[in-house]
């Protein structure tokens, strides 16, 4: 009994924004670990990439409007990842939950580093794909 | 000498819960055939449990007993001895094909483990209690069973087991154990609704409704002075649409408004989606009459109620009570459960052929009815009104059709209406196909008797004209399959049957390749 609660307890809720190849990985991953997951996309198509079992919700909109933040739920959110193909939209995402639904754990991907510096104010993580494959081809380098 | 035996008890029962919890861990990471078994065995061992409650009738315990024994050792057996196969190996299977097999072979499997009690217990023949058992599974209420001379046990089980089919067996194995695949078994067997952004949650959500639901119907009716047998048990099989009665006249042998109002409201809310009931209960009243299926089902009950109630009092009868009498008819048979205040075949051919339409209508797509589905109707119909309204405009204009879901609008695209074209027929040849056997089995009867039982049987519905209850053989396994297709909505019986086929011997049906040449 103690192992079903202790997984209930702490599974938290994970709004994924960008249903791309990154998006929807991670979005199975999670699913898979018996998590909640909402994905966000604006292009319906999109959602094909989820695998077949895939247990989460979907939702079909543009995640910069408020009218489909409120609509995810996001105030309910554990965490929130903007994971969209734009730098600007996953920033603006993340500042926009951050600051008026007050997310506590918000990560954003960047394509360009240097934007990185928008967040670390805000308390927003960032990853960044080309500081990450640079780090590790240095070391395969070495 | 007291704390020995005290620690020694301890250790016993630390033990049995060891083991008890490691068969637990092996049957949950066995595969999902045995999870589902023994399930099946725990539901009919309940029936046993209740003959407790019930005075003198501890002697039927057995009937139920034994096939629930028989049922779970299957599933231990299925579950340990075939193990869990690589998903990945399958993987480019449609989902369908893949959940297709454990939800049919889970249905199969209750059906004829749920008619052995009838058998055991001395109640039926053979081949009439596996009629029951499909009738009650599939919750449709056609019934062969004499109901006021059955024991009690006997009684509760039929309304059981529509409580347990009206929410349908993955679910109930879903909300237990959590595995990767069972979101295609859970799509498989026709609940389309996500409402938690989890499937356990989902799933324990609908649990929650349905039995929250269920309780409070039992407290209306003993308000209305049902006893609390009888409550039980209407509560039980009103909200699960399915209809087994424990009085031979139905609702109607109470005579009494108050109970046909509280049945009709059960029966409206086991019509409704759980989606749309769940926001419902968040009181938000105002989205909910926005969603078009609830907007067609109200103006359905309404049109047709009144089209009813006219009819009749132009041939004569009081208004008021003839608009009282067909309400209750309506909400009965669209929402596909089949309580009755009268017989209604002899009511005049017009409100019998209006009901006979609502029969294939059905109820909400996710909820516990059967039938062609409201939404499907819904976008039918949208679908038909744009190509009339599509010839009527200018050639190049664009032609947006929409219908509203609980999570907001949709567009209504090529796919959607290419899938619901396909059910539509096929649910109508079948129909076709059922009602030709039939009356081929069945030379005395006129078309119209014929046509009308059968679509009561492939809707689920269960409303009868006495064509049933003195059947012969062929007639009750036609309807048998009836009921069965229509519970788990045609393609996934086709599906399944093509899947254990590949399984056991090898035959792939190779799509036909075009070649186009130069």
């Amino acid at each position: 009994m103690k192992k079903f609660r202790s997984k209930d307890k702490d599974d938290g809720y994970t709004i994924i924004i960008g249903c791309g190849r990154l998006g929807a990985g991670l979005a199975n991953n999670l699913s898979d670990d018996g998590r909640s997951v909402l994905v966000v996309d604006k292009d319906n198509d999109a959602f094909k990439r989820l695998s077949p079992s895939f247990g989460g919700l979907t939702l079909n909109g543009d995640a910069t409007e408020i009218r489909v933040l409120s609509e995810a739920n996001v105030e309910k959110a554990s965490s929130v990842v903007a994971v969209t193909n734009s730098d600007n939209t996953n920033l603006l995402v993340a500042q926009l939950v951050k600051d008026r639904y007050g997310a506590k754990n918000v990560v954003a991907r960047l394509y360009e580093p240097e934007r990185a510096c928008i967040c670390i104010d805000a308390g927003i993580k960032t990853i960044c794909p080309s500081v990450l494959s640079a780090n590790a081809i240095n070391e395969l380098l070495n | 000498m007291k704390k020995e035996k005290i620690e020694a008890l301890k250790k016993i029962a630390e033990k049995v819960f060891a083991a008890l919890r490691g068969a637990a861990n092996k049957i949950s990471r066995g595969n999902v055939y045995g999870k589902l078994f023994i399930l099946i065995g725990a539901l009919i061992s309940v029936p046993a449990a209740a003959s407790l409650f019930l005075r003198g009738e501890i002697k039927y315990a057995p009937a139920f007993l034994i096939p629930a024994v028989i049922a779970a050792a299957i599933g231990v057996a299925a579950g340990i001895l075939f193990k869990q196969k690589n998903e990945n190996a399958r993987f480019w299977q449609s989902p369908i094909q893949q959940g297709s097999l454990p939800v049919l072979s889970a249905w199969l499997f209750a059906i004829g483990i749920g008619s052995l009690p009838f058998v055991i217990g001395g109640q039926m023949r053979p081949l009439d209690s596996l009629f029951e058992s499909v009738s009650g599974w599939t919750t449709t209420g056609l019934t062969l069973a004499d109901v006021e001379n059955m024991p009690k046990t006997f009684l509760f089980y039929r309304s059981f087991m529509q409580y347990c089919g009206g929410l349908g067996f993955i679910l109930m194995v879903n909300m237990l154990v959590h595995g990767k695949s069972e979101i295609n078994l859970f799509n498989a067997e026709g609940h389309p609704d996500r409402i938690m952004p989890n499937l356990k949650k989902t799933s324990r959500t609908i649990f929650l409704l349905y039995n929250g639901f269920l309780a409070a119907g039992i407290i209306l009716y003993l308000i209305f002075k049902m006893s609390f047998f009888d409550a039980l048990c209407h509560a039980m099989s009103a909200l699960s649409t399915a209809g087994f009665s424990t009085r031979a006249d139905s609702i109607g042998a109470y005579n009494s408004v108050g109970i046909e109002v509280v049945t009709s409201v059960l029966m409206l809310v086991g019509s409704t989606n759980f989606a749309v009931l769940s926001l419902l209960l968040r009181g938000r009243i105002g989205r909910v009459l926005k969603v078009g299926e609830v907007r067609f089902m109200l103006i359905m009950t309404a049109g047709f109620a009144l089209l009813i109630a006219v009819s009749m009092t132009l041939s004569g009868s009081p208004f008021f009570s003839s608009l009282h009498k067909a309400v209750f008819g309506v909400i009965t048979t669209f929402s596909t459960t089949g309580y009755t205040l009268s017989d209604y075949y002899t009511w005049q051919p017009f409100a019998v052929f209006l009901l006979f339409i609502l029969m294939f209508v059905g109820g909400g797509a996710g909820s516990t009815a059967g039938g062609m589905k409201i939404l499907r109707i819904h976008i039918l119909l949208k679908a038909a009104v744009g190509g009339i309204w599509r010839r009527l405009s200018p050639s190049n204009k664009i032609i947006h059709l929409k219908y509203s879901k609980v999570q907001g609008k949709s567009v209504i695209d090529a796919d959607l209406i290419s899938e619901t074209m396909a059910f539509a027929a096929s649910y109508i040849m079948i129909f076709i196909a059922g009602t030709a056997l039939i009356l081929l089995f069945n030379p005395d009867i006129d078309l119209f008797k014929g046509m009308f039982e059968f679509a009561s049987a492939l809707g689920t519905v269960g409303i009868s004209n006495g064509l049933t209850k003195t059947a012969n053989a062929p007639t009750l396994v036609v309807e048998m399959i009836g009921m069965i297709l229509g519970r788990l909505e045609i393609f996934i019986v086709f599906v399944g049957i093509y899947a254990a086929a590949r399984r056991i011997a090898n035959i792939e049906i190779k799509p036909r390749r075009r070649v186009f040449k130069k």
